[in-house]
């Protein structure tokens, strides 16, 4: 176990002053070694008081940059076990990006696509949104919500969530998403009604998101049982399939 | 969650309505952060009999919903007849969190009527189902501001950063963020780093940087008023409130406008201009202390 070394705030706020500086410093090395010179340092990161295992992400070696992106949010999980409260903290997230996990960074997320340093090294939307977006934040986050220890494989919902993570990013926007019960409820509903042979397209996706903040508006969401809510958005995702699809003569279910 | 004055398909008591006459709901809520944990005290007041004895008999609920929403911590607790103490680790919140006080159905309330509802629901009966929300109290807006850092030390309020374009020589005071961050252009940085080892020159360095800083920062609140509740969420804004409290202002959008800027940045940095001025001297004439 070792002390997580990260970017001080400031040194945070002058790569995000600088990007085009910082751009053509990522662009014209192969390695972070530029960091060295560009704030003058031998040493530019610190250690912070978050102990870790070392542990390395997958790279791909195909052209689906994706591939790996389950097994790495798994490991990140497993291996980074931070509190709420770190886990939302920016310095932490770049500071991986430009430190351990470097090279991943560049595999996943090419700065030859200039837009990406903006997007998925720093946090270019405000704290909660850039949570999702930033390259290692995301992975973390996507697993950390999606996570249910009661189950035999805590990350079964992870595993269903990554097939399309539309599902989890149209779904972090609504308030309800903070709430562990409702949205492990209504992601076992969905990946049920998958499994049932339910197929839903962005529209029941739409319209069953919606329907939980129209709950939300009736009830206190938080009062009801993980299962009295699954019963609840399993049948409404039947009604939705049945309007979508009034010809589908069999349903599965 | 935020409570809003919606209207609701069935009698709600609240403040904002006046559905029920002569009855009272509310929790007063206070919280105190320690170290490693938010105390949180719930304390609940109800002025109504029938509603008190659907709680008695366990068909609704006192509640209060607690959210973060930027570390998603949210939690819906029971609030018993005689208030609670709760406690919420200090390493799962952070920022802003509401504290929304509610009585709830716990199960189906059938043919529901009250003697205090609104003469406009004469004769009415209604029937609620679990989740369903019998009163709302006044929601409660706090901010988590941890005197430790979960990762490092304690920030400062300012950055000094650099520029690192180097057709650009001017300097920038930029107040959006968490800090007001002082950018200088690039051999200015160095130059200011050089000198900051130096502690001789630290009221000559404030006095050039620190202290226009902060008088900008007056200037921007000062000239759109209306927009000045837009500062209590950047960092640098509610540091600076609690430093001008300890020299007795109280920072709001009224006192803001005859703000003498020059002034409360002098009280602030302990009239850091005139040391300057005095020690400028020592500097140019006894050169730096650093050269043997």
């Amino acid at each position: 176990m070792t002390n997580l070394e990260i970017l001080s705030e400031d040194k945070i706020l002058t790569l995000k002053n600088n990007k085009d500086q910082v751009l053509d410093c990522m662009l014209s090395s192969s390695d972070n070694s530029w960091l060295k010179d560009f704030f003058r340092e031998e040493n530019p990161f610190s250690k912070s008081k978050l102990m870790v295992k070392d542990f390395d992400l997958k790279i791909a070696n195909d052209e689906n940059l994706s591939t790996f992106d389950l097994d790495n949010a798994i490991t990140l999980h497993e291996n980074l076990h931070l509190t709420d409260s770190q886990a939302c903290d920016e310095r932490l997230w770049i500071s991986l990006c430009l430190g351990k996990f470097y090279d991943y960074m560049q595999s996943r997320w090419n700065v030859k696509t200039r837009s990406n340093l903006s997007e998925h090294w720093l946090f270019p939307h405000g704290q909660k949104r850039g949570l999702y977006f930033n390259g290692i934040s995301r992975l973390y986050w996507f697993a950390h919500i999606t996570y249910d220890e009661t189950l035999d494989d805590p990350y079964e919902i992870t595993k269903f969530c990554f097939k399309d993570i539309n599902i989890v990013l149209q779904m972090i926007y609504r308030g309800y998403s903070n709430s562990k019960n409702v949205r492990l409820a209504l992601l076992k509903a969905i990946k049920v009604f998958v499994e049932d042979g339910g197929t839903y397209n962005r529209k029941i996706l739409h319209e069953i998101l919606k329907y939980v903040s129209f709950l939300g508006g009736a009830y206190i969401l938080d009062s009801f049982t993980e299962k009295e809510l699954f019963d609840k958005c399993y049948l409404k995702l039947i009604d939705l399939y049945i309007e979508e699809y009034p010809d589908q003569k069999i349903f599965k279910l | 969650m935020h409570i809003k004055a919606k209207l609701y398909p069935y009698p709600v008591l609240a403040d904002f309505n006046d559905d029920y006459v002569g009855s009272k709901f509310n929790v007063e809520i206070s919280v105190q952060l320690y170290p490693n944990e938010l105390v949180v005290l719930f304390r609940p007041t109800l002025a109504n009999v029938q509603i008190q004895q659907l709680i008695n008999d366990n068909k609704a609920k006192i509640m209060v919903h607690i959210e973060c929403p930027l570390t998603s911590f949210r939690k819906l607790i029971d609030i018993p007849n005689e208030g609670i103490e709760y406690k919420i680790p200090a390493d799962s919140i952070e920022g802003p969190m509401s504290f929304c006080p509610f009585i709830i159905a716990t199960s189906e309330i059938n043919n529901y009527t009250n003697d205090d509802l609104n003469k406009d629901y004469e004769g009415a009966t209604f029937d609620f189902e679990k989740g369903n929300i019998l009163a709302i109290g006044k929601e409660v807006q706090t901010r988590v501001e941890k005197e430790n850092d979960d990762l490092a030390s304690v920030p400062s309020i300012f950055a000094v950063t650099e520029i690192k374009d180097e057709n650009k020589n001017e300097i920038v005071i930029d107040n959006t963020g968490n800090k007001i961050n002082i950018q200088l252009p690039s051999k200015t940085f160095q130059e200011f780093k050089i000198a900051m080892s130096n502690p001789s020159s630290m009221a000559v360095i404030h006095a050039m940087t620190i202290i226009p800083a902060l008088m900008k920062c007056f200037s921007d609140m000062k000239s759109k008023p209306e927009e000045f509740y837009l500062y209590e969420d950047k960092r640098w804004f509610r540091a600076l409130k609690k430093a001008l409290k300890k020299i007795n202002f109280d920072l709001n959008e009224e006192t803001i406008l005859s703000l003498d800027s020059f002034d409360i940045a002098e009280k602030l940095m302990d009239s850091t201009t005139n040391r300057a001025i005095l020690e400028i001297n020592e500097i140019a004439f006894k050169g730096d202390v650093n050269d043997d």
